[in-house]
């Protein structure tokens, strides 16, 4: 077989191997950084996504239309009618669950001293649909509907000394603006996935919370899950609109990436981290292409036979990008490997984020487990093949721009 | 009809604020089958006269025609081409491509060509042989003599059957003994292809192989002599 330009570019690599390694080991520094952030900040955000869908807002809230403006007063009185409200918003298209909730702030009466938490009445039989208990229940089990049972979050447990089948007294005040006690017994401690939560909750059965709050038959709010395939948008909208059509109810029905600011600020810096990425490997390139000057500079008179020899200037630059595009090539795939087996690693050990978290207001769970994802992997490796061999083009084409004659002369 | 004439042709160098006249209006008509050698001192002019008719420098004056065709018509990529299909280069440092065998240094100008496979392998052993390099074929420049090299360059310079070889000082870099072998290879080549060649030398010995010897001084041709 007739040697042909890839092959010759192929032989190329080996003349100064060790430089050749040093530039793929370069890129696949650059590759396998990319890798490993990219895959970081997906698992971030699909865990930030879980993590708000299940424990604050669902997909859809439903709340009184003027609860917002008085949040800060806590308006418990401005509340919905649980069951008019499921069954009308359950029967809006693309609504694949629905359950109420309540949320209060507490004081947990222990020894003389009151202690805040955050109470949270649930359904525990619709909720299933949002938390996965028997995943985050430790010890114990779910409280019963209508028992005075509690599930408290495992820091909050600890902190306050507390153990399964402990009595907790809780005092709140009412949507009335009463004062209301209750006692509690603990028969289940959880650890929830993202630290605040297992510092401050307890979870309460709803018709408890109810009773304690004096607003029988009322929620704060009624969260939804959607069917794949409908945006959430859509849904909260027409929710919205049903609501008011069948219940004359003015409510503010929104879709959680709408609520949850963070969310929105995490899929900005995601974008930031890509261009930082990209910046990052355009760094990564300038080493390939200052070694193919060098390596032009250094074949100079090779060049200047081959173009005597009637190669033309086209075919001088192939020659050198083809051996950066090979290099480029080893490079990224190494890189993206190695990148694959870091995430790989991370997803069975996880990365404890416990420290770093604490005292950061932050949905995301204390221990990530990243997984690998093979589209990111793919998009990484050709993303390092395409810039690092374009970076090339650059040097390459000064191949094509030397004069001959010069080029003969130099020894 | 001859294969080359120079008519007038200058070619001027400027290294800072002097310019160097390296070919004053410089005429020479070159007949298909010469063996002609140009010889003269360092600095005369011959490398510069070489490279012009190898299409490979620019000259300030006068024309060159090969075949009739005056070179400065030429495009680079025309000239390229012409190169690639007409001419054959054969240098004072060998200059093969260290990562290539013989066999695929010589092979590799065939390839550019359109010319088949089987064709291709026929004619670079062929060549090989010819230039005494049977049994070396896979041997990389490295492995092979300075003598062997420039054996290795000449087949990589006849393969393609060009009207015209140029070789600047071809044995310069030759013990005195492998210098006149290469220069009989020539030779040999020449009468058997009736390929035109082109050297340039300043060693007396070599100019006794040619069988037509120009001679330049400052860049004029100072004499122009028929042998045998
Ligand atoms: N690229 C260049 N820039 C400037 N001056 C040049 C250049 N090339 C050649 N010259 C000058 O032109 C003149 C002729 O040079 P040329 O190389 O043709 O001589 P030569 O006969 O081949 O000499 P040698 O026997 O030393 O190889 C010399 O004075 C040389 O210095
Ligand atoms: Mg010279």
């Amino acid at each position: 077989m007739t040697i042909k330009l890839p092959a010759v570019a192929f032989r190329n690599i080996f003349r100064n191997l060790r430089r050749s390694i040093l530039c793929a080991v370069a890129i696949a520094v650059s590759a396998m950084a990319i890798m490993a952030l990219l895959s970081l900040l997906e698992t971030m955000e699909t865990d930030m996504a879980t993590n708000l869908t299940s424990y604050y807002t669902g997909e859809v809230r439903i709340r009184h239309a003027e609860y917002e403006k008085y949040e800060r007063y806590n308006p418990l009185h401005l509340s919905l009618d649980t069951e008019a409200v499921i069954s009308v918003a359950s029967d809006v298209g693309g609504v694949k669950a629905a359950t109420a909730r309540i949320n209060f702030p507490a004081n947990l009466y222990i020894d003389g001293q009151n202690n805040g938490a955050m109470g949270v009445g649930v359904d525990f039989a619709t909720e299933q649909a949002f938390i996965d208990f028997s995943a985050i229940v430790d010890e114990g089990r779910i409280p019963k509907p209508g028992a005075n049972e509690l599930l408290m979050g495992k820091f909050l447990a600890h902190d306050l000394g507390l153990s399964l089948g402990d009595k907790v007294t809780m005092l709140t005040s009412t949507a009335l603006r009463g004062s209301n006690a209750m006692t509690f017994t603990i028969v289940g401690i959880a650890s929830f996935p993202v630290g605040g939560l297992s510092a401050k909750t307890v979870y309460i059965p709803i018709d408890r919370a109810q009773y304690l709050l004096r607003m029988e038959g009322k929620t704060q709010e009624v969260l939804l899950l959607t069917e794949d395939g409908y945006r959430e948008r859509d849904v909260a909208q027409a929710v919205e609109t049903a609501l008011e059509e069948y219940l004359s109810l003015e409510t503010e029905t929104r879709a959680w990436k709408d609520l949850n600011m963070m969310y929105s600020f995490l899929s900005i810096a995601k974008f930031i981290y890509y261009v930082m990425g990209a910046i990052f490997f355009v760094l990564g390139s300038t080493v390939i292409i200052n070694t193919t000057m060098m390596v032009i500079y250094e074949r100079i008179r090779e060049i200047g036979t081959l173009g005597a020899l009637g190669m033309q200037g086209k075919e001088l630059t192939r020659l050198f990008l083809l051996e950066g595009t090979f290099i480029s090539i080893a490079g990224s795939t190494l890189g993206t490997l190695v990148g694959v087996l870091i995430v790989f690693i991370l997803s069975k050990t996880g990365i404890n984020f416990t420290e770093a978290m604490s005292g950061v207001d932050m949905e995301i769970s204390s221990i990530l487990f990243p997984r690998v994802n093979w589209f990111t992997a793919l998009y990484v490796w050709i993303y390092a093949i395409i810039i690092s061999s374009l970076s090339t083009l650059i040097p390459s084409r000064k191949a094509s721009k030397i004069q001959i004659v010069e080029a003969l002369r130099y020894v | 009809m001859s294969i080359i004439r120079i008519e007038k042709v200058s070619r001027n160098y400027k290294t800072g604020a002097t310019l160097v006249k390296a070919l004053k209006k410089v005429s020479l008509t070159i007949e298909a089958g010469e063996f002609l050698s140009i010889a003269g001192p360092s600095g005369s002019g011959k490398t510069t006269l070489l490279n012009l008719i190898g299409c490979i420098d620019e000259l300030d004056e006068g024309e060159i025609f090969i075949n009739d065709t005056a070179i400065s018509s030429m495009d680079k990529i025309e000239k390229t081409a012409f190169r690639r299909n007409n001419l054959g280069f054969i240098f004072q440092t060998y200059n093969l491509i260290p990562v290539l065998s013989a066999y695929e240094n010589v092979s590799f100008v065939l390839s550019l060509l359109d010319i088949s496979e089987r064709e291709i392998k026929r004619r670079t052993y062929e060549v090989l042989m010819e230039v005494g390099l049977e049994g070396m074929e896979d041997r990389r420049p490295s492995k092979l003599s300075g003598g062997q090299q420039q054996r290795v360059a000449i087949a990589r310079a006849l393969v393609k059957n060009p009207q015209i070889i140029l070789a600047d000082e071809p044995t310069a870099n030759l013990d005195s003994k492998t210098g006149a072998e290469i220069l009989k290879l020539m030779k040999r080549m020449n009468e058997k292809y009736h390929t035109t060649f082109l050297f340039s030398t300043h060693d007396q010995m070599i100019m006794d192989y040619a069988s037509r010897l120009v001679q330049l001084h400052d860049g004029a041709i100072v004499s122009d002599e028929r042998r045998r």
